[in-house]
C-alpha cells in the first residue's frame, strides 16, 4: 500500500499539499487541469522533488528520505525515456545495472522482455530509428526488468497517435495484471482513465481534491468544469 | 511580367552583389597578387630553408599543444559548471564568453605581469624557495596566453552541449542510480563527441594564425611562427619573395587543416535556446564535490587574475602620465575611428550576404547557392590577416604611399576578420524573421521599409547589436596588421600599449590598457543602447 | 667571450635581434669575428642562457633594469649614465678578452632631397663641437670629434676594449644575409 501522508511543497508561491492511499495491485489515474499539480505529486513519489513536510510510506517502508534510485518504483516520462546513444538492449539493460554490467540470466530475462514487447530483432537499434510508439515499449520493458512493484507514468502516450495510444493503454494494463504492479498514471485524457484505471484522482490547485471510482469521479460536479460538461 | 520577375531577381542578388564587390578583391585578389609577385621564387626560398621548416613545425606544434590543453581542461570545467549552481555562476560564464574578443595586448600584458619575472607567481615560488626562472618568454608563455583565451571557448561550447540534454535523461540517470563514470561514458561523453570536433578545429585554426601573441611572448626566433615571420620578412627585411613564399606556405596549411574539419561535417552549434534548469543526480557524490570545486578554483585563478590585474595595475601614478601624452590621445582617436568603420564595413558585408543568402533559399529555393553564400562569408577565416594584408601592401604599393592608406588596409582586413562571427550570429536570426514572418508579410502587402521597421529589426535587433558590438572589439583590440603598417604618425591604441610593453614600461601600458578596456565597454554599451531604441510606433 | 659562452653557470642574457638593431647585428658580427666559422656551434651553446630576443635595444635594457635577466647586450658607455644620472654604481660592463665590437653611430643625407644645402649643413653642425659637447652625457656614448672640454671623469674609469673589432663593410653588405640565417638556424634548435 502507498501512503501519500501531508505531503507538502512549495512552488514559488504556491502551496501544495498532497494526501493519497493506493492499495497494492491497483491502477490509479491523476486528472485535472494543467499546471494543477499532478506531475508535481509524480516528482514528490519518485524522489525528484523533496517535500518540506510530511511522509511516504509503501507496504511501511519509509521512503521521504531515500533518493530516488533507492526507491521501489519506475517512472516513465512523456519522451526522452530512451539514452540516444545506447541501443535498445542496452537502454533496457541499464535500468538493471547502470553500468550494463549485467548477469547471463539478467541478459535471459532481457531478452524475453524484449521478445514480450514484441521488439525481437530490434536489439541493436538506436532510439532515433525506432517509432514513438516502439521507444515507449523499449521504456516499458526496461520497468519490467527492474521488477520494482510501483510505476509512475506521466502522460506517457499523449504523444502518440489514437489508435496507437489505446494499444498501449491496453499494454498497460496487461503488464499490471500479469506482473501484480501498482500504478499511478497521470493523464490529460479522462477516457484512458475510464478505460484502465480502477479508481481516478481529481488533482486541482496542488491538493487532490477528489478520490473515488471512475463513475462517481467524471460524475462529480467538482469536475464539471474541468471536464467541460454543463 | 517577365520584366518584373527579372527585377525581382536582380534586385534579390544586388545586395550579396555589393558585399562579393569587396570581398573579392580582398580574397581572390590579393591571393593572385601574392602568386604574380614571385609565387614560384617565394615558394622554393622557402621550401629550401631549413629555418623556415622549424618555424613550420613550430607553428603546427604550438597550435595543436595549445588546442589539446585548452580540452582537456575545458571537459573538467564544463562538467563543474554543468553540476554546480553558485554565486557569481553566471557572471564568469559571461566573462569565459568575451575572453575571445578581448584586446589581445591587454591579455598579454595581464599575462607578463602576472606571470613575468619579476611577477606574482614568481614571488610566491620565490617565497617558498622554488625558481621557475624564466618560464615566460618561449612555448610556456604562448601556451599560457592561447589557454587563456581558448579554454573558455570550448568550456562554453561544451557546456551549451550539456545544457541541451533533456531533462528527462537526467531523472533517467538519478533513478537508475547511474554514477559518475557511467554518466560520463553515457550520456555526457556522446554529447560532447559530437561539438568538440568543431570548435577544437576553430581553435586551432586560431592559435595557427596567432600573432600579437606570439611576437610578445614568443621571445626569440626559437618560437616563431610563420605569421609572425611573414611580418618579419616585411617589416625588417623587407623580403618580398620570402613573404610571398611564406604567406602561401601559410595558405596551403590553412586551408588543408580547414578541409579536414569540412569533413568533420558541419558545426552542431547548440542555440541557447531555452534553458531548463536540471538537477543532476552526481552533484551529491563526494567525489564530484571535489573534483568540481577544484577545477572551478582553477578556471577562476587561470582566468581572472590577468583581468583583474589590468584594471588594477592600470590605476598608478606613473600611469596617469600618459593622459597628457598627445600621442596617446591620437593613438585613441585612431582606434575608435577604424573601429567603428571596419564594425560598419563588416555589417555591410555580412548583411548583404546574409539577406540574398535568406531571399535565395526562401523565396527560390535556392539552397545550394544560399549555402555557398553562407560559406563564401566563412571562408575568410582560412585567409589569414597576414596573409590579405600582404597581398594588399602588393597591390598598392606602386600606386600610392603605403602608409597613408594604412588606415583604409586596416579597416578592410579588420573587417574581413569578423565577417564569420557577423554570420555565425546574425545568420540565423535573419533566416528565422524570414520564415516566420514572409508570408504572412505578403499576405497583409507589409513590405519594404515598414516590413523593415515592425518585422525584421525587432527580431534581429539583438543579434545585430551583438554582431555589431564583436566586430567593433575585434577590430579596436587587434594587433596584427597595424603592427606591419603603423608608423610614427599613425598609432592604434593595441600598437601603442604593446610599444609600451616592449619598452617594459608596464605601469604605463597598464594605464593604456585600462583606457582601451573602458573605450571597449563604452562601446559596447553604446552600441547596445542604441539598437534597443524602437523605430517602429504606431502614429496617431 | 669564450667563458660567457662555455661556462656551465646559469647567466641569463638579453639580446636584440640582429635584423632590427644594430648592437644586436654587432653581437652578430662579434661572435663571427671571435668563432669564425664555429660561430653557429657558439651561438647553441649561448642559446639557453638567452632569456629573449628583443626588437630593440630600449626594450631589451628596460627587462633587464627591471630584472628580468643578470646581463643585457648594451654599449660600455651605459654604466655611465647610471652613475652621472642616477648616482647608482651597481652596473658595471664586462669586459671581453677577445677584444669588443665597435659601434658607430651614424647620420646621413638622403641622396633625392630637395634640401639639398641645408642637410649639408646640418652634416657639418653634426661633428662640431657644439654637437658632441652633448654626446657624452645626453647620448650616452663618446664623442667622434673634438669636444670643448675633457669628459667626466667616469668617462675614463669606463672598460677599456683591448682590442677593437670591426668588420669591413662591404664584406658584412655580402654576408649578412647568410650570417643571419645561420644565425636563426642556429637559435631555434
Amino acid at each position: 500500500m502507498l501512503e501519500i501522508k501531508n505531503i507538502s511543497i512549495c512552488y514559488g508561491s504556491d502551496k501544495m499539499n498532497y494526501n493519497l492511499t493506493v492499495e497494492n495491485g491497483d491502477c490509479i489515474a491523476l486528472i485535472g487541469p494543467s499546471g494543477g499539480g499532478k506531475t508535481t505529486l509524480l516528482n514528490l513519489i519518485a524522489g525528484f522533488l523533496k517535500p518540506n513536510s510530511g511522509k511516504i510510506y509503501f507496504n511501511d517502508d519509509d521512503l521521504t528520505k531515500l533518493s530516488p534510485d533507492k526507491r521501489p518504483l519506475t517512472m516513465l516520462f512523456q519522451e526522452h525515456n530512451l539514452f540516444p546513444n545506447l541501443n535498445l538492449f542496452e537502454n533496457i539493460a541499464i535500468g538493471v545495472n547502470p553500468s550494463l554490467k549485467i548477469t547471463a540470466e539478467q541478459r535471459q530475462n532481457i531478452k524475453k522482455a524484449i521478445n514480450d514487447a514484441g521488439l525481437n530483432g530490434k536489439e541493436l537499434s538506436l532510439p532515433k530509428e525506432l517509432s514513438g510508439g516502439q521507444r515507449q515499449r523499449v521504456a516499458l520493458a526496461r520497468s519490467l526488468v527492474r521488477e520494482r512493484p510501483l510505476l509512475l507514468l506521466d502522460e506517457p502516450f499523449s504523444a502518440l497517435d489514437p489508435g496507437l495510444r489505446l494499444q498501449m493503454l491496453e499494454l498497460v494494463a496487461e503488464i499490471q495484471k500479469n506482473n501484480g504492479l501498482t500504478i499511478l498514471m497521470v493523464s490529460h485524457n479522462p477516457e484512458d482513465a475510464k478505460l484502465i484505471a480502477k479508481k481516478i484522482a481529481y488533482i486541482d490547485d496542488g491538493e487532490v481534491k477528489s478520490y473515488g471510482n471512475p463513475e462517481t469521479e467524471l460524475n462529480d460536479p467538482l469536475l464539471n468544469h474541468y471536464l467541460g460538461q454543463l | 511580367m517577365l520584366n518584373g520577375r527579372i527585377i525581382n531577381i536582380i534586385l534579390i542578388l544586388l545586395p550579396a552583389f555589393f558585399a562579393l564587390l569587396i570581398l573579392l578583391p580582398l580574397t581572390i585578389g590579393t591571393l593572385s597578387t601574392l602568386l604574380l609577385y614571385g609565387g614560384v621564387d617565394g615558394i622554393f626560398d622557402v621550401i629550401n630553408d631549413p629555418y623556415i621548416h622549424k618555424v613550420a613545425i613550430f607553428t603546427v606544434f604550438q597550435a595543436v599543444l595549445s588546442t589539446l590543453i585548452s580540452t582537456i581542461f575545458a571537459i573538467p570545467i564544463a562538467r563543474a559548471f554543468s553540476r554546480r549552481r553558485f554565486y557569481g555562476r553566471d557572471l564568469l560564464l559571461r566573462i569565459f564568453s568575451i575572453t575571445l574578443v578581448m584586446p589581445v595586448i591587454v591579455v598579454i600584458l595581464g599575462i607578463v605581469i602576472i606571470y613575468g619575472k619579476s611577477g606574482f607567481i614568481n614571488d610566491i615560488l620565490r617565497y617558498y624557495g622554488f625558481d621557475a626562472g624564466h618560464y615566460l618568454y618561449g612555448l610556456t608563455g604562448i601556451l599560457i596566453a592561447h589557454v587563456f583565451f581558448n579554454m573558455p571557448l570550448i568550456t562554453r561550447s561544451i557546456l551549451n552541449a550539456l545544457d541541451a540534454i533533456p531533462p528527462e535523461n537526467w531523472r533517467l540517470a538519478s533513478q537508475l542510480g547511474m554514477g559518475d563514470m557511467d554518466i560520463f561514458k553515457i550520456i555526457e561523453w556522446p554529447v560532447m563527441r559530437r561539438v568538440l570536433p568543431g570548435i577544437m578545429g576553430v581553435v586551432l585554426m586560431l592559435c595557427f594564425t596567432s600573432f600579437a601573441i606570439v611576437l610578445t611572448l614568443g621571445g626569440g626566433p626559437k618560437a616563431t611562427t610563420i605569421e609572425v615571420a611573414i611580418y618579419q620578412a616585411i617589416r625588417f627585411d623587407f623580403d618580398i619573395t620570402r613573404a610571398v613564399g611564406l604567406c602561401l606556405m601559410q595558405l596551403f596549411l590553412c586551408g588543408t587543416i580547414a578541409g579536414f574539419l569540412l569533413r568533420l561535417g558541419r558545426n552542431h552549434d547548440f542555440i541557447n535556446s531555452e534553458k531548463k534548469l536540471y538537477i543532476r543526480p552526481d552533484i551529491k557524490y563526494l567525489s564530484t564535490k571535489i573534483t568540481d570545486i577544484f577545477f572551478i578554483s582553477l578556471a577562476i585563478l587561470f582566468i581572472l587574475p590577468p583581468i583583474i590585474t589590468i584594471i588594477l595595475s592600470g590605476i598608478n601614478y606613473d600611469g596617469i602620465k600618459i593622459l597628457t601624452e598627445k600621442s596617446m590621445w591620437s593613438a585613441t582617436f585612431y582606434s575608435v575611428i577604424i573601429a567603428l568603420s571596419s564594425g560598419i564595413l563588416s555589417l555591410i558585408l555580412g548583411i548583404g550576404l546574409l539577406v540574398t543568402s535568406r531571399n535565395l533559399r526562401l523565396k527560390y529555393y535556392q539552397i545550394k547557392a544560399s549555402n555557398m553564400l553562407d560559406l563564401g562569408g566563412s571562408l575568410i577565416l582560412i585567409m589569414p590577416p597576414f596573409v590579405m594584408a600582404t597581398g594588399l601592401f602588393l597591390m598598392f604599393r606602386n600606386a600610392v604611399n603605403i602608409f597613408t592608406i594604412a588606415p583604409i588596409l586596416i579597416i578592410l582586413t579588420n573587417s574581413a576578420m569578423a565577417l564569420p562571427f557577423i554570420i555565425r550570429i546574425m545568420g540565423p536570426a535573419l533566416y528565422q524573421a524570414g520564415d516566420q514572418y514572409d508570408r504572412l508579410c505578403q499576405n497583409l502587402n507589409i513590405s519594404g521599409i515598414n516590413k523593415f521597421k515592425f518585422v525584421d529589426w525587432p527580431m534581429v535587433k539583438k543579434p545585430f547589436s551583438m554582431a555589431f558590438a564583436i566586430a567593433v572589439t575585434i577590430s579596436i583590440g587587434d594587433l596584427g596588421v597595424v603592427a606591419l603598417f603603423g608608423s610614427q604618425d599613425f598609432t592604434t591604441l593595441p600598437l601603442y600599449i604593446y610599444r609600451l610593453t616592449s619598452a617594459y614600461k608596464l605601469d604605463q601600458a597598464a594605464s593604456a590598457a585600462l583606457i582601451l578596456i573602458i573605450i571597449c565597454f563604452a562601446l559596447f554599451w553604446a552600441i547596445e543602447k542604441i539598437c534597443e531604441l524602437k523605430i517602429g510606433n504606431i502614429k496617431n | 667571450m669564450k667563458s660567457l659562452i662555455d661556462n656551465d653557470e646559469n647567466i641569463k642574457i638579453i639580446i636584440q635581434d640582429p635584423r632590427t638593431s644594430s648592437p644586436g647585428l654587432g653581437l652578430l658580427l662579434w661572435v663571427k669575428q671571435v668563432y669564425g666559422n664555429d660561430a653557429a656551434a657558439a651561438w647553441k651553446k649561448l642559446a639557453p642562457k638567452i632569456v629573449t630576443v628583443t626588437k630593440g635595444w630600449w626594450e631589451g635594457y628596460s627587462m633587464f633594469l627591471k630584472g628580468e635577466s643578470d646581463m643585457v647586450l648594451s654599449y660600455t658607455t651605459s654604466p655611465a649614465y647610471h652613475i652621472i644620472a642616477e648616482g647608482k654604481q651597481q652596473y658595471k660592463a664586462a669586459s671581453f678578452d677577445e677584444g669588443h665590437y665597435m659601434q658607430i653611430e651614424i647620420a646621413a643625407k638622403v641622396a633625392t632631397t630637395k634640401k639639398s644645402k641645408l642637410a649639408d649643413k646640418f652634416m657639418a653642425f653634426i661633428t662640431s663641437k657644439d654637437f658632441q659637447d652633448t654626446i657624452a652625457t645626453g647620448n650616452w656614448m663618446f664623442p667622434v670629434a673634438k669636444t670643448s672640454e675633457p669628459l667626466d671623469k667616469v668617462f675614463s674609469q669606463l672598460v677599456k676594449p683591448s682590442k677593437t673589432l670591426m668588420i669591413d663593410s662591404n664584406i658584412i653588405k655580402d654576408n649578412r644575409k647568410k650570417w643571419t640565417n645561420d644565425w636563426l638556424n642556429a637559435l631555434s634548435e
